[in-house]
């Protein structure tokens, strides 16, 4: 289960930080952004 | 969405030993992952019932590529954004299918240039549009921004000429450029200030 978990959050990690180069999310809505991908 | 989300993401960092912050780049991450999967999925399905899965896609993918360099207004959680997200989407495909049969290549070619002179000039005024849980400040990434957005604004034109000169080929491309100018001014209308108080009205809705 460790390895799917492992898995989950590198992919989750990976999507995070492509998300935060953009103005937005994806449509309507922007949650509260990480401090650590934070680039104003 | 967002409460699961959550969980799961606190269960994966628990079993791998992260910290508070790389919980919270893992839930944001998976957020994003479940959200746009359920908004496509779900896009398409209803796309399907008004039988216009294809202009339902063509309407998601306008307003979100756009959006990611634009920014805009923004609903209070993630499912109210599926919900209205998915809605605007159907009911853009149902119209383009339906105004397909009063379509008129010469109005269009009056309709498009006004439509792609206008958004310009919204991208140019307002863009980026930015939200509290995302400020945008700095010099170097709004013109990031802006850039990006002509970019694609210049793509969808690309794209328009191209379903323009397929019509007289094949119907099915009149119903795509029509949502394809659903999808793109729709997006530059949730950049004005009129498109943000819509928003905000849609937002005082009774939660769910």
């Amino acid at each position: 289960m460790k390895k799917v978990y492992g898995l989950v959050a590198a992919l989750s990690t990976i999507v995070a930080a492509l998300v935060a180069s953009s103005a937005c999310f994806f449509f309507f809505y922007q949650p509260e952004e990480p401090a650590s991908l934070r680039n104003e | 969405m967002e409460m699961l989300v959550k969980k799961l993401a606190s269960k994966i960092s628990l079993s791998l030993g992260y910290d508070a912050e790389k919980n919270a780049v893992i839930a944001y991450g998976l957020l994003a992952i479940v959200q746009t999967s359920i908004t496509i999925i779900l896009t398409f399905l209803f796309g399907l019932l008004v039988h216009a899965p294809i202009e339902a896609l063509i309407v998601c993918f306008a307003v979100s590529l756009y959006r990611k360099y634009s920014g805009g207004a923004h609903a209070y959680s993630a499912n109210f954004c599926t919900v209205i997200s998915v809605m605007y989407c159907t009911l853009a495909a149902l119209l383009s299918r339906l105004l397909m049969q009063t379509y008129s290549h010469g109005v269009m070619l009056i309709t498009i240039p006004l439509v792609y002179i206008t958004v310009f000039w919204i991208s140019y005024r307002y863009v980026p549009v930015d939200s509290p849980n995302k400020p945008i400040t700095s010099e170097a990434k709004i013109r990031r921004m802006r850039r990006g957005s002509y970019i694609i604004i210049s793509a969808y034109m690309a794209l328009q000429l191209v379903f323009l000169i397929l019509d007289s080929h094949s119907a099915e491309f009149q119903s795509y450029a029509i949502s394809l100018l659903f999808g793109v001014s729709w997006q530059a209308f949730t950049l004005t200030p009129v498109g943000g108080i819509l928003l905000d009205k849609l937002n005082s809705l009774p939660k769910f």
